[in-house]
């Protein structure tokens, strides 16, 4: 049953399923893109704020998932882009330096520590996969590539990965 | 040496790491918007629910987007030590168009108490603006209006209007009501009529056949050669309107649990021309498994038959975006014994035969391709170096010529407006380039030597929407009215064949936001809007004339 059309009538009960459903897989997408758990939280609230306000405009063109991934996705790199622009003594801030993690975190974020050495894009298409659980195509259309293209990537991700862990 | 169950080692480490991730802490936020609509929701006791618009499923746009990038075009490569440039303006239309919208009431003097009910009898009245204005080549504005039932109905969003689904003849308006009612109009001399249509319900039964594929569930990869699902029962409610078959859009397909493990879906779609038979597909669990079976339903005997059933796929262990053509001859799917080597394979359904379109394809001259994809006769574009910093190429696959099309061009994906220096591209399909450098942007055709156009006028903007329509022949361009808009401020659009191109400005009134774009035909460019304030739909159809 898809929840967006009924939290578009107001129906708060489908916004509470909808959230516990999807909640654990927006936190950690954007916990992986900003390494920020701090962050991360805000972000997903916001994500749930927007998906609210703008459940009337989904249409069955695309999973729910992937709808409410790509909102969390583009309010992350905004949020980034914005961040990144901001001067402290005259030095821009990098998002890298928003990683802000106490040692508990740490311990439960080897994820993040897989794929650290992989640029944006392959973490990116390794996220959108692992973490969000997208089909091929839908990983396309939010990344704006073909789904093979998509799938080019994450191979090639892969490939990186497994070369940079061997001994 | 490398092998694919090392990735496969990878690739399970990295979902056990993903595991080990804390989850949120904080509770479900509420906007002021949800607060909004529950009070009302609570006030109504408003509790009925309706499926959305079935739209085309998504498979079949992958499936779209596969062969826009395969398309063959007629024009014989001749590879050229330079691109040929050109620029193209845009000619204004002289006019700003205001969006028109009738009997919408003062926001302020609305509240969410002010509305009553919507009764089940009730309505929407449908009216409309068919002024058929013409500037040049363009239909300036043909505005439908779904409003007065809609009004009343704030806490409801399942309303709505849209073009019906109808492969030929005249376009059909749909609407479907906060009471779930829907309804056709079309336009007849200038004015909307409504159109009764009688509705057909079919109760039938599937045996679903076999297909080898590879199911990931839960984290456990199964592979399997001769998937059995047990027989399953479901409905199909649909209209007739001419040669077509209008499936119902109330209706999606019933979803089963099958085995108590895996999760199925139904969707229907018609096909163009047909009255008598429509195209099932069965979802087997999709997000996951991307498991579809296709089989087609005689809507007069209810007769179910397969159409792979001449068909060996056992040479190929996952197939997935597969879909039958219209004329019921041929079908497309993506297939390869893994998810990472997929290809085009085409399926005569007479015959049987399987054909890989990329067999005979020749790969790029190198293997250190950061993307590579045929634009038609024997060409190759393909992006050497790194998505942040790429050079590409068109190459001839038989004479073993390649000419540069860009050096040091990021990826799309890698936009930084902090960065205005930035040289980026984008393909938007049909073998066309978006490329934006020194602020400017042009527009590449790879089928034409890589011919370069300028599109002056045009900002470099990461929002700006670039969009083919299915034919190849017409290009949208559409301008946001600001960052986070989805509304388009500015529209133009480009022939292709000529590289004439016009533009107009739009007004649209507050609180009225838009929500899909499309084309609709090979010239008509459709934008769907709402008001959110009320409810209220709005359907804008432009219309170009070559």
């Amino acid at each position: 049953m898809k929840l967006l059309p009924q939290i578009a009538r107001g129906d708060l009960h489908a916004l509470e399923l909808l959230y516990e459903q999807q909640k654990t897989k927006v936190y950690r997408l954007v916990l992986s893109m900003t390494g920020d758990s701090y962050l991360a939280e805000d972000i997903t609230q916001e994500t749930f704020l927007r998906v609210q306000e703008k459940a009337w405009a989904y249409h069955d063109d695309i999973s729910e998932t992937a709808w409410i991934v790509t909102i969390a996705r583009n309010m992350t790199y905004d949020i980034l882009r914005r961040r990144s622009r901001e001067i402290v003594n005259g030095e821009a801030i990098s998002p890298d330096a928003f990683v802000s993690l106490d040692t508990d975190e740490q311990s439960n974020l080897m994820f993040l520590d897989l794929i650290k050495d992989l640029s944006q894009p392959e973490k990116e298409i390794i996220c959108l996969r692992i973490l969000a659980n997208l089909p091929w195509h839908e990983i396309g259309q939010i990344i704006g590539q073909s789904a093979d293209t998509s799938r080019k990537r994450y191979a090639r991700s892969l490939k990186k990965l497994y070369s940079r862990l061997q001994p | 040496m490398t092998t694919f169950n090392h990735y496969k080692d990878i690739e399970k480490k990295l979902r056990q790491a993903a595991e080990l991730m804390p989850e949120p802490e904080k509770p479900l936020p509420l906007s002021p918007v949800m607060e909004k609509k529950n009070q009302a929701q609570r006030k109504h006791s408003f509790h009925g629910f309706w499926t959305y618009l079935l739209h085309t499923p998504a498979w079949r746009i992958a499936v779209m987007v596969l062969l826009i990038f395969t398309v063959g075009s007629t024009t014989i490569f001749a590879a050229s030590p330079r691109l040929r440039t050109a620029i193209v303006r845009f000619f204004s239309s002289g006019i700003t168009e205001t969006i028109p919208i009738s009997d919408l009431k003062s926001e302020e003097s609305v509240s969410a108490t002010d509305f009553s009910q919507p009764t089940s009898s009730a309505s929407g009245k449908l009216s409309g603006n068919i002024t058929q204005q013409t500037v040049g080549n363009l239909t300036l504005l043909q505005d439908i209006t779904l409003d007065s039932h809609f009004t009343a109905s704030y806490a409801s969003s399942s309303s709505y209007l849209t073009l019906a689904e109808a492969p030929s003849g005249t376009p059909l308006f749909l609407t479907q009501t906060a009471d779930g009612k829907t309804a056709y109009y079309r336009v007849t001399d200038g004015n909307l009529e409504e159109i009764v249509l009688k509705a057909h319900t079919l109760d039938a039964e599937v045996q679903l056949g076999t297909l080898p594929g590879i199911m990931t569930y839960g984290g456990n990869t199964k592979k399997y050669h001769n998937l059995m699902l047990p027989a399953m029962e479901f409905t199909v409610n649909w209209k007739q309107y001419g040669s077509d078959v209008l499936i119902d859009q109330t209706e999606i397909g019933h979803r089963f649990d099958i085995s108590g493990t895996y999760d199925g879906q139904f969707v229907y779609q018609a096909l163009a021309g047909k009255e008598d038979i429509i195209e099932v597909c069965f979802l087997l669990d999709a997000q996951q498994t991307g498991y579809q079976y296709p089989f087609l339903l005689n809507l007069k005997t209810g007769e179910v038959s397969d159409p792979l059933a001449l068909v060996d796929l056992s040479d190929w262990l996952c197939i997935t975006e597969l879909s039958i053509h219209d004329d019921l001859t041929t079908a497309t799917a993506m297939a390869g014994n893994s998810y990472e080597d997929l290809q085009e394979i085409t399926i005569d359904l007479n015959t049987g035969t399987v054909t890989a379109k990329n067999a005979s394809v020749a790969k790029p001259p190198t293997d250190n391709c950061v993307t590579w994809f045929s634009v038609g006769n024997d060409t190759l574009f393909y992006v050497t170096g790194t998505e942040e910093s790429g050079n590409g190429y068109l190459y001839n696959t038989k004479t073993g010529e390649s000419m540069v099309v860009f050096t040091d061009t990021a990826d799309y994906s890698w936009w930084d407006s902090s960065h205005p220096s930035a040289r980026y591209w984008k393909s938007i399909g049909y073998g066309y380039l978006v490329y934006y450098a020194n602020d400017k942007v042009c527009l590449i055709n790879l089928q034409d030597h890589g011919t370069m156009t300028e599109l002056e006028g045009i900002p470099m903007n990461q929002n700006i929407d670039f969009f083919i329509n299915n034919e190849g022949t017409v290009l949208s361009i559409s301008t946001p009215a600001g960052k986070d808009s989805f509304d388009t401020a500015r529209l133009c659009l480009m022939d292709l064949k000529t590289m004439e191109a016009w533009y107009f400005d739009r007004n649209l009134p507050e609180g009225v936001e838009e929500n899909s774009h499309y084309w609709n035909g090979e010239y008509g460019y459709v934008i769907e809007a709402r008001n959110t304030k009320n409810g209220t739909n709005y359907i804008y159809i432009y219309q170009y004339t070559p």
